[in-house]
């Protein structure tokens, strides 16, 4: 495989996707949509005193080494910040959904296929670089909202918690491995779909219920990081692995370009 | 060059099985510009991606610039420049964009590429447009632009698939002159269309598919021979003189056909005769106001073959 022809169709499909203002629309107020969503709702209950009753559930959990030192305000705070991250995790299955399914059918649609097709390109090369340039650009905007609510969570954890709760090791092993590799699953997923479909629209509608599994497997694995421990994140980040690379694989092998523009 | 060995495809869906290329066997020599004629459905845009390794064929195969289609496919596409029936052009990124993603891919040395790129957009007229979006392009200019896309790396084949297809007449003249052009270099060219009268002055040869089969391998000039269609002059003499018992003794006009006005068509077996023509009317005292040769189009005859 030829690296720097992985790298000019990657720079393609980014030159592509920065001329189109739906998409750019699409990656950026999704996000903050959802940054919102995570910001309001942890600060919002802390702020306005509604915390509600000590839950038995509370006192089962143990985000911190004081977890059982700290009131249920401060406990409600932390639990609530772990939600909103869970949220924006969901970003990575949902962003690459908005270009992915572009990639291969969306070319068809717009009769560009042909000169890929018939440039030197292999399917390997084609189907990494337009992996890349389908994760990469979804990935940016996770990594800047998940930055942004670490900030904006510490700013106010100083005052509730008395020290900055951002960032830790869960934040750290979701923010470098887990998004990237559900991202990267979504992305294979996805590819895989168009690769399959005669038109982007079709990919989409599709490619909304392949992914469902994984979204799955992300609620359960967040379920299990704040039940269990981190140190069960590091098993997921192996087998998520693992499931990447068969996913890479098959979708490798499956991309024809006969078949592509046929 | 080309060659081309019982080159066939197949398609086969859940119902039915196409067989959409069957035994093509051809031989094109480097700097030959030949056409590939058909109806639409004959199998041209197969042909094509057949030897742009797009398809892997069913049966046969083909060496296209000294590689072979099936064991090297890279090799061949590295070779070729293709310019396919809908223009292969990212509509959001500029034309300079566009040539430079191909330039790229084709391994276009990166120091020359910029000059490359100014060179063809010179070359077909679209070098104001350069840094516009392709959206804004109309259909011709497009059509120019995928042309120039298949010349960027200097390719020694070229294939163009349809390049007249949905053109404005203008458009269809300026591309036609182009390819004219493009034709005088030593590069082959494999022009795949269903429009003859594009093609009579620039192609060296003609081949003509009918239903996924070669019917037809010709130079235009031994495909009027081989049809005995003779070549046919115009004529305008001054007054209402009958021609016809002046000429009828010379053998070699095969028929003659008043239009009035003094006006004849002429239909002779050589051009060659026209000298010896006009000395025996101006001996016949016949002033002669115009001689004009007409060679008879081969839109007709390829109509004709192609629907026996």
């Amino acid at each position: 495989m030829d690296f720097r022809l992985v790298y000019i169709l990657f720079k393609k499909e980014l030159d592509e996707i920065v001329r189109s203002k739906y998409v750019l629309f699409s990656l950026l107020f999704m996000p903050a949509f959802f940054f919102i969503l995570s910001v309001t709702s942890t600060i919002a209950p802390v702020l306005s005193g509604t915390t509600g009753e000590a839950d038995p559930l509370f006192s089962s959990l143990k985000f911190t080494d004081n977890w059982n030192e700290l009131s249920i305000q401060q406990k409600f705070f932390i639990i609530s910040a772990e939600m909103g991250i869970m949220m924006l995790l969901f970003l990575p299955l949902i962003l690459p959904n908005v270009i992915a399914a572009d990639t291969f059918a969306g070319e068809r649609d717009r009769g560009t296929a042909e000169g890929i097709v018939a440039s030197p390109l292999t399917e390997s090369e084609i189907y990494l670089g337009k992996i890349c340039g389908a994760l990469l650009p979804s990935l940016i905007p996770f990594w800047l909202f998940m930055g942004l609510y670490a900030i904006t969570i510490d700013y106010y954890s100083k005052d509730v918690l008395g020290f900055y709760y951002y960032p830790n090791i869960r934040f750290v092993l979701f923010f470098l491995f887990l998004g990237p590799l559900f991202g990267f699953a979504t992305t294979n997923v996805m590819v895989w779909v168009s690769t399959r479909t005669s038109t982007s629209r079709d990919a989409q509608q599709l490619g909304g219920l392949v992914i469902m599994p994984l979204i799955f497997i992300l609620f359960g694995t967040f379920v299990m990081a704040i039940m269990l421990s981190w140190k069960v994140l590091l098993i997921v980040i192996l087998v998520l692995i693992i499931l990447n690379y068969i996913l890479g694989k098959i979708g490798m092998s499956i991309l024809d370009r006969e078949n592509w523009i046929k | 060059m080309i060659i081309a060995k019982d080159l066939g495809k197949t398609f086969l869906t859940k119902q039915s099985k196409v067989e959409a290329l069957k035994d093509f066997t051809v031989e094109i020599k480097s700097g030959e510009v030949v056409a590939l004629l058909g109806p639409n459905g004959a199998g041209k845009t197969t042909t094509v991606r057949l030897l742009s390794t797009i398809y892997r064929p069913t049966t046969g195969g083909a060496i296209v610039g000294g590689y072979d289609i099936i064991t090297n496919p890279i090799d061949v596409r590295r070779t070729i420049g293709i310019a396919p029936e809908q223009p292969s052009l990212y509509p959001r990124l500029t034309a300079r964009r566009n040539l430079q993603f191909y330039g790229d891919i084709y391994g276009y040395d990166k120091y020359k590429l910029s000059g490359r790129i100014e060179e063809l957009l010179e070359l077909f007229d679209l070098k104001e447009v350069i840094d516009r979006p392709v959206s804004s392009f109309s259909k011709g200019m497009r059509q120019k632009l995928s042309i120039a896309k298949a010349l960027i790396h200097n390719p020694s084949i070229l294939l163009l698939d349809e390049p007249w297809s949905g053109l404005s007449p203008h458009a269809t003249k300026e591309l036609r002159q182009l390819i004219k052009q493009l034709a005088e270099g030593n590069r082959t060219i494999l022009i795949s269309t269903h429009n003859l009268a594009q093609l009579e002055l620039i192609v060296d040869r003609i081949l003509i598919i009918s239903k996924g089969s070669l019917i037809l391998d010709s130079s235009p000039a031994e495909l009027r021979t081989k049809f005995h269609v003779n070549p046919h002059l115009k004529l305008k003499i001054e007054g209402n003189k009958e021609l016809k018992s002046i000429v009828d003794d010379l053998d070699y006009i095969v028929n003659v056909e008043s239009l009035g006005n003094g006006e004849y068509e002429l239909e002779i077996k050589s051009f060659e005769n026209t000298p010896d023509l006009v000395k025996s009317l101006v001996t016949s005292s016949i002033r002669i106001h115009e001689v004009s040769e007409i060679n008879p189009s081969l839109e007709e005859l390829y109509l004709t073959l192609v629907s026996e």
